[in-house]
């Protein structure tokens, strides 16, 4: 639920920009460019298509933003906008956005659990975050965008579901079953060079 | 609560442990590799958009407005064009016609332009009426109100 105070600024910046003040736009796109990146990046992996498309994304905001009508945060509005023209760009190219990696030797995450001090120890080394930023782009676009949204813009399950169109349940379990491959796969490979 | 449950509940407690930066010693073993996955989740990735990005999409948005204005100008030009054309086509046909009833109206006494009289009143009455009524302000959305 967005607090009457954020939907009051966002009010008054969609006001701004649709009685074309100087500047107003500009500003729109300064607050949410971040969003906008990290969502449509994490779609489509190539920063120069992301590039792009994150263009597109605002000239389909200034085109519609008429139609915002406040009943959500103009952050989850941007959002939706950014992930719609990422995933038509996907379906353009036939590159599918659901699908999960395979679990290679059909373990689960519990059988392959390694040392908790060896993880913390290459967490600190820095070695996990590359092992774990090369699985995350390793996903399918859309449980690495759910992630992305979750983890870094901190968003709710709800307003993530508004933003995918899916169901809050099927939020979670892209959450769950994400980070449980990531973890798979930070112990296996920790585990193999341990 | 059965294993799913569980690890769920881990991996949240461990999100929430990375963002009030609590410290891991006291959290259990599953969470602590969570959080391991959480600190990666949260970053940023390492490519950003250009700094000068959002003036570059302003300006872009201003050239496709006025590039919108300068083409409904012309439209509007070339149908007013076509209405003056439609106007002079239809006076040169019909003008004789017209001259001929308006002297036929005008001769026919004081009490026939009476009544042409008050039914133009009348119009342009009711015209300057809902005129008004259209552009009775509205008030703006309570977030919006200056105080």
């Amino acid at each position: 639920m967005t607090d009457p105070a954020t939907l009051a600024i966002d009010q008054a910046l969609v006001h701004d920009v649709l009685a074309a003040r100087a500047g107003a736009f500009e500003r729109l796109v300064l607050t949410y460019q971040g969003l906008c990146w990290h969502v449509i990046l994490r779609m489509v992996r190539h920063p120069d298509d992301a590039r792009e498309l994150c263009q597109e994304a605002f000239l389909r905001v200034h085109q519609c933003l008429n139609q915002y009508r406040g009943d959500s945060a103009l952050k989850s509005w941007i959002a939706q906008v950014a992930y719609s023209v990422a995933k038509r760009h996907l379906e353009r190219r036939r590159v599918p956005i659901a699908d999960m990696p395979c679990e290679e030797d059909g373990l689960s995450a519990a059988d392959r659990v390694a040392d908790p001090v060896d993880l913390e120890r290459a967490h600190a080394d820095g070695e996990a975050a590359g092992l774990l930023h090369a699985a995350i782009a390793d996903l399918a676009p859309l449980p690495r965008t759910i992630l992305t949204l979750y983890h870094l813009e901190e968003m709710p399950i709800a307003e993530i579901a508004s933003i995918t169109g899916l169901a809050e349940g099927t939020i979670k379990s892209h959450l769950f079953r994400s980070r449980q491959h990531l973890r798979a796969v930070l112990e296996r490979d920790i585990g193999a060079a341990a | 609560m059965n294993h799913d449950e569980y690890e769920w509940q881990a991996q949240e407690s461990a999100l929430d442990g990375e963002r009030r930066q609590r410290e891991r010693s006291g959290d259990d073993p599953l969470v602590v590799r969570d959080r391991v996955i959480a600190a990666a989740l949260a970053q940023a990735p390492a490519q950003q958009l250009p700094a000068d990005f959002a003036a570059q999409v302003a300006r872009k948005v201003q050239s496709l407005v006025e590039l919108d204005t300068r083409f409904e100008q012309r439209v509007q030009t070339l149908l007013l064009a076509a209405l003056a054309l439609g106007v002079a086509t239809v006076a040169v046909i019909y003008g004789a016609e017209w001259v001929q009833s308006g002297t036929r109206l005008m001769s026919g006494g004081a009490n026939g332009s009476l009544h042409w009289l008050v039914a133009g009143s009348t119009c342009i009455g009711l015209s300057w009426l809902f005129a008004r009524a259209q552009t009775t302000p509205v008030q703006p959305p309570a977030g919006l109100r200056r105080h």
